[in-house]
């Protein structure tokens, strides 16, 4: 049994170093004894790599957003197969733009979505560059990272990350950041989240072992220099904001 | 009138601020309160000469300067480095007569991509030289095709662009504009045959999204590039490095002039041309330019010579946040020789604002050090874990790096061990607390 975790367009959609989330993955279900290989999809693909238990889009620039988006939206209807038979979509930074049913560009263009979530996505012309700190509903440990981005999110009722001490959330500062339904994860935390949020890794990897029909392990090991990498992290923006 | 008093007060503030030791911006800001449009009242030089992009701004500038001022050009130019609107408010009323004309040649600006807009809306350069594009800071600047979008606010149709046509992306910025003079670099001894690197920004083309080939790379997406759908090319420089040995430091600048490197680096030798482009383009001669910058040794310090026990060591200032000046560091490194020890510092990821970003080590290509020359490398600093969880998943073995959490342990522990050459890839914000333990060399 070998698992595996399609990454959707890995060099047009690159910025933040965000590579390390499939890399991540592919190392906690190694560790929890399952064999798993990373298949590059490239946009000049006609087919997604088919039996995927998991499908990763990182974050590029606004501009390689549309275009990701004209080359996804020929595969719209075999990801959302995937995706409601319970295959894991992680969409991070602009990735998470072409997921809901509208994009309007930076120009005020109006684009049609992936329609795998129901909100509807802006970019602006103003960058928000922000740390972040907040909860997660799925477990008890904070969520940390990095927001960078130009874009709001608008209708989200299910966030990933709830009640932001830092940070701007998916339409205002403090607010609820990021998407999450099912299998389908989104937000615009840049680069690699999955090292950042142990946590959120384990999370992620348990849902990957569970499509492919696996036990989830008593135990998905996690390195110990994430771990104390992301204690440090907490630590540091919990002294920034004062809690 | 009001221009008068804007002159008299920034002056008077300059005068005061360099007493004091105060910042450069200060007279600027309360000279445009006064004569908001003061800038572009003021009777400027026949040469206004802008640089910017990702990297090398402050070299180039400074090796502009001084090879001009060696010509017998009279020269101003921020060097207190504030490049914002106010920061080149001081600079140009601080070097005018009262009647508001600036007492020079060429008035230099180093522009900060961002600010560049708001900087020229008063006045436009006559020469906008930009270096290069890549990631830098992106805390800060988002992604570099945000940067070239800001950049492009303050491209004027009368401004000459001295860009880089090896660059596939600031190139874009000569893109129907008429007044372009490009500089380039041949295919030389170091160059590779394909960009390398963790992350490709040069894979797709930065006008159509088509894939991209690259007959040769200098560094990162910089190089020999052609758009497989679009047919868009390397322009064909009227600038360039003809040939270049890094080993033995000379480069040949259009086929004639020696250079000796002082800073034998890929970026050094980039820097250099784009600054001996901007002198031909203001009436300086070719090859006393040339004379001029052989040797020239940059006065930012970013190479730091010390003893630490028995290692001889090399500080490389690195930027945090800029993976390319760590690629092209640990490439030096590499390129060295003979046994060494690294250690790699990420104490607080800038000096400037507060951030836990780490993002930017998962852009660096670590396993340029996976060399038989690199004995053993050392992570020290606050971020130290995220250091090694980037570690991690790079192709040196386990046992060939650790983990010393606390920068004066690190220290401590070279001091007493080993007698190999010692490199320290750090940024400024960083530096000191590893030098300030060390027996520095005089600069
Ligand atoms: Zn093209």
């Amino acid at each position: 049994m070998v698992i595996r975790i399609a990454h959707l367009f890995p060099d047009l959609m690159s910025l933040y170093g965000g590579w390390a989330n499939a890399e991540y993955l592919k190392r906690a279900i190694e560790a929890a004894g399952t064999a798993c290989e990373i298949i590059p999809v490239q946009p000049e693909d006609e087919t997604l790599p088919a039996g995927a238990d998991a499908f990763y889009l990182g974050a590029g620039t606004e501009r390689a957003a549309l275009y990701a988006l004209e080359r996804l939206r020929p595969q719209r209807e075999a990801l959302k197969a995937a995706l409601d038979g319970g295959a894991v979509g992680l969409f991070c930074g602009t990735g998470m733009d072409l997921l809901g049913t509208t994009l309007q560009d930076m120009d005020g263009k109006q684009h049609e979505g992936l329609s795998l979530a129901p909100f509807a996505t802006e970019q602006k012309n103003k960058r928000i560059t922000e740390d972040v700190l907040g909860a997660c509903p799925l477990f008890p440990e904070p969520i940390v990272g990095f927001i960078n981005k130009c874009s709001l999110h608008r209708g989200i009722t299910t966030p990933l990350v709830k009640d932001l001490a830092l940070g701007f959330g998916n339409e205002t500062e403090g607010g609820d950041e990021g998407y999450h339904a099912g299998t389908i994860f989104a937000s615009c935390l840049t680069g690699p989240i999955l090292v950042k949020n142990p946590a959120l890794l384990k999370h992620i990897a348990a849902l990957i072992l569970r499509h492919a029909g696996l036990e989830r392990p008593a135990e998905i090991p996690v390195s110990d220099r994430a771990e104390q990498g992301y204690a440090v992290t907490v630590q540091a923006l919990r002294e920034r904001c004062g809690k | 009138m009001r221009m008068l008093l804007a002159i008299l007060i920034c002056k008077i503030l300059r005068f005061v601020g360099r007493l004091v030791g105060k910042g450069s911006s200060l007279p600027g800001a309360y000279a445009l309160k006064v004569c908001p449009d003061v800038l572009s009242r003021a009777k400027l030089p026949q040469y206004i000469v802008a640089v910017s992009g990702s990297n090398g701004k402050t070299s180039t500038v400074e090796m502009i300067a001084y090879s001009l001022r060696s010509q017998g050009f009279r020269v101003v130019y921020n060097e207190e480095g504030s490049n914002q609107i106010e920061g080149v408010t001081t600079l140009v009323l601080g070097n005018a007569d009262l009647s508001g004309r600036v007492k020079a040649d060429v008035l230099l600006i180093e522009s900060d991509e961002r600010y560049a807009a708001k900087s020229f809306k008063y006045f436009h350069p006559t020469h906008f030289v930009v270096t290069n594009l890549y990631r830098d800071q992106l805390t800060r600047n988002g992604h570099p095709e945000w940067v070239l979008d800001a950049l492009r606010g303050a491209v004027y149709p009368e401004t000459e662009l001295i860009l880089n046509a090896d660059d596939p992306l600031s190139s874009t910025l000569g893109i129907g504009h008429e007044k372009t003079a490009w500089f380039g670099m041949d295919r030389c001894a170091c160059s590779l045959p394909a960009p390398d690197g963790v992350y490709h920004d040069g894979t797709y083309c930065p006008v159509c999204h088509g894939r991209m080939v690259y007959s040769c790379a200098h560094y990162n997406h910089i190089g020999h590039w052609q758009c497989t759908s679009c047919g868009r090319t390397r322009p064909e420089p009227a600038h360039r490095i003809t040939a270049a040995d890094l080993g033995a430091g000379t480069l040949t600048l259009d086929g004639a002039y020696p250079v000796q490197l002082a800073l034998r680096s890929i970026y050094n030798a980039g820097n250099i041309l784009a600054a001996y482009s901007a002198v031909i383009a203001c009436g300086g001669d070719a090859e006393k330019c040339a004379a001029s910058l052989s040797d020239y040794t940059l006065k930012n310090g970013r190479v730091q010579r010390f003893r630490l026990g028995a290692h001889e060591g090399t500080l490389l200032t690195s930027k945090h946040e800029n993976s390319i000046a760590y690629d092209t560091n640990l490439r030096y490194i590499a390129e060295q020789g003979g046994d060494c020890s690294v250690l790699v510092i990420v104490d607080a990821v800038s000096r400037k604002y507060f951030t836990s970003e780490t993002s930017w080590l998962w852009d660096i290509d670590f396993d340029r050090l996976n060399v038989p020359g690199v004995e053993h490398v050392y992570l020290s600093g606050r971020y130290c874990s995220d250091l090694a969880a980037r570690f991690e998943c790079t192709l040196l073995p386990p046992e060939k790096w650790e983990v010393i959490p606390e920068i004066p342990a690190a220290a401590e522990h070279l001091k007493a061990n080993g007698s190999e050459k010692l490199y320290v890839v750090t940024c400024f914000s960083d530096r000191d607390k590893l030098l300030n333990l060390t027996e520095k060399e005089a600069q």
